[in-house]
């Protein structure tokens, strides 16, 4: 699925003294098995735009085309867009409200018009999908642990098999092996059933360990679009944006600005050890253990 | 103040706590330890973060030093009180104040200034003395002069702020903050904790500060680590964070300059242990430049 947005804003309040225009001529393209990280300060407009991915916001002006048809066109099919773009909200555990799991996970798909039967296949392979066995079909949802909550809730929108998977802060207030958890469920969404994600994220770290695009948003406008390499390399301009680099880059950063001969593009700390090492060795720092 | 004289402003000894779980016929159930024998001293003046995974404890923990919570077994004193005691509760609200995750929870008035006030005036206290106390508090925290604000125009750091501006304003000696910047943009993050320490060094405020944040806990005097209700380690940030495998075990990480020294320290760099800062790993680096 090809998803594009041409010189999309959008205003909240429009002619009322709380007027303000959350996004601002947004044009970008989000094409097939794609994993795009999207960050912005608190109230750039990232929740709004996201909202706009399934048409739960419909703009002031522009336009979205899903493989080419104009979603604003008179008769196209909202609902099926809304089951080929996944979107899940922040905290979505406290979306969760069904019995039990597996009733809950069949909510989505049973909406989409299939048999209680069908919708349960659906709902047990997203349940496999995201790590929850079957032992976790009959508990309450509520006695599930916080990352237990927000797998079953993305299973929820896994159920109806999205093309495009949109997550609003998906990790917010979970530890770090929470975290990872989950950061490497949308991996191997990612990999192995080929579904594009769109990560909103407050953390760099995350941002430059998985995705492969990253897309900044400030004031409603889009700042920098590009990999992460291309994009963390601007460390103060991204602060003043109220964002930061992940820590890797500043050490990057600031070894080359010491001479050392580093790449400061590196965002990850396994590319971040190769480099250091490969200069440590070039300055014949003695490494004992790794002569050649 | 204590027994013993010394200077504590948290003392708990053997802290157990269980929350109420109920059958089906609503009978009451042994439900898990959520806190399980805790012994916890915090001197006056302290920055102590709390890390812990998920239902680890800490929340609940937290919740005990204002006396939202009370333990179920041992003893908590807070500013010298105990917190069983239902009479000192209200002193032991105005000692020890609690900041929570959501900003918008925490906010309720419809004007920044007012918002700083609204505990004072809870308290009962002149309104001259409202109106000063809340000038200190929002100077103190950076916000004077967004003071005639919505609250509903500020940013998520911003609003963190005037949360803990109107906990200052009750002059508390300590505060406590569960996740502050939890829902925070990389930039509110650094205000709010760049707020809390200069709070803690410059007014000498005890600052309680539980985080998923492992670089937020690297300026700690002292860090603690809890898991399955229990303290399973105690010591200074560069004790703590040397230990980067037992930390994983125990759903936690280290920041990720010290796990970047720590690898390249693993794979024979000469290097000095546990790294807290970037700057420290590139002073421990350019030994070689």
């Amino acid at each position: 699925m090809e998803l594009k947005i041409d010189r999309l804003s959008y205003t909240y309040h429009p002619g009322t003294p709380f007027e303000k225009k959350a996004l601002d001529e947004i044009s970008l393209t989000i094409g097939s098995g794609e994993f795009i990280g999207m960050i912005g300060h608190t109230g750039s407009g990232k929740s709004t735009l996201v909202q706009h991915l399934n048409g739960l916001i419909k703009a002031t002006s522009g336009h979205i085309f899903i493989d080419g048809k104009d979603i604003y066109e008179a008769g196209y099919p909202l609902r099926e867009l809304r089951c080929r773009v996944g979107l899940v909200f922040q905290y979505p555990e406290y979306q969760l409200f069904e019995a039990d799991v597996l009733t809950d996970v069949c909510f989505g798909p049973k909406n989409q018009g299939l048999s209680v039967e069908d919708a349960r296949i659906k709902a047990r392979e997203a349940m496999r999908a995201v790590g929850l066995d079957e032992s976790y079909e009959s508990r309450s949802p509520f006695e599930l642990s916080g990352g237990q909550k927000r797998r079953a809730a993305i299973a929820g929108i896994l159920a109806m098999e999205p093309e495009l998977l949109v997550l609003d802060e998906p990790t917010a207030g979970m530890d770090p092996e929470g975290r990872d958890e989950i950061l490497n469920l949308l991996k191997t969404l990612h990999e192995e059933k080929g579904i594009s994600i769109v990560l909103v994220s407050h953390s760099m770290e995350d941002v430059a360990n998985y995705v492969s695009r990253i897309i900044v948003l400030d004031e409603g406008k889009i700042r920098w679009d590009g990999e992460p390499s291309k994009v963390f390399v601007h460390v103060r301009e991204l602060e003043e944006i109220g964002l930061a680099a992940p820590q890797v880059s500043y050490v990057m950063a600031k070894l080359a600005e010491h001479g050392w001969a580093v790449d400061p593009s590196v965002t990850t700390i396994d590319a971040a050890v190769e480099e250091i090492l490969q200069a440590a060795r070039n300055r014949q720092v003695h490494i004992p253990g790794s002569e050649r | 103040m204590t027994g013993n004289g010394r200077n504590k402003i948290i003392e708990g000894r053997g802290l157990s706590y269980h929350y109420a779980v109920y059958d089906e016929e609503g009978r009451q159930e042994e439900g898990r330890a959520a806190l399980d024998g805790v012994d916890l001293d915090v001197e006056a003046g302290q920055f102590i973060a709390i890390l812990g995974h998920n239902g680890s404890g800490k929340s609940t923990l937290a919740r005990h030093l204002n006396a939202l919570l009370v333990p179920d077994g041992g003893t908590l004193y807070v500013d010298g009180y105990d917190t069983r005691d239902e009479e000192s509760v209200w002193k032991i609200r105005q000692s020890a104040g609690m900041v929570f995750q959501n900003p918008d929870n925490q906010i309720i008035a419809s004007v920044v200034e007012e918002d700083v006030g609204f505990g004072l005036e809870n308290m009962g206290i002149p309104t001259p003395e409202i109106w000063r106390r809340a000038e200190t508090a929002l100077r103190a925290v950076g916000m004077w002069k967004m003071r005639g604000a919505s609250p509903n125009q500020l940013s998520g750091g911003q609003k963190q702020r005037v949360a803990i501006a109107g906990v200052l304003a009750m002059r508390p000696k300590c505060i406590v903050l569960d996740e502050p910047t939890a829902m925070l943009d990389p930039g509110g993050r650094k205000e709010v904790i760049e707020t809390v320490r200069e709070l803690n060094e410059k007014e000498k405020v005890t600052v309680i500060l539980i985080t998923h944040y492992m670089e937020e806990a690297v300026h700690a005097d002292r860090v603690i680590v809890m898991d399955h209700g229990k303290v399973v380690m105690s010591g200074t940030a560069r004790e703590i964070f040397s230990q980067v495998e037992r930390l994983k075990s125990f759903r936690l990480d280290v920041p990720q300059a010290t796990l970047l020294a720590w690898k390249l320290k693993k794979r024979g760099m000469p290097l000095p242990d546990a790294i807290l800062t970037i700057d420290e790993l590139i002073e421990a680096l350019n030994v070689w430049n």
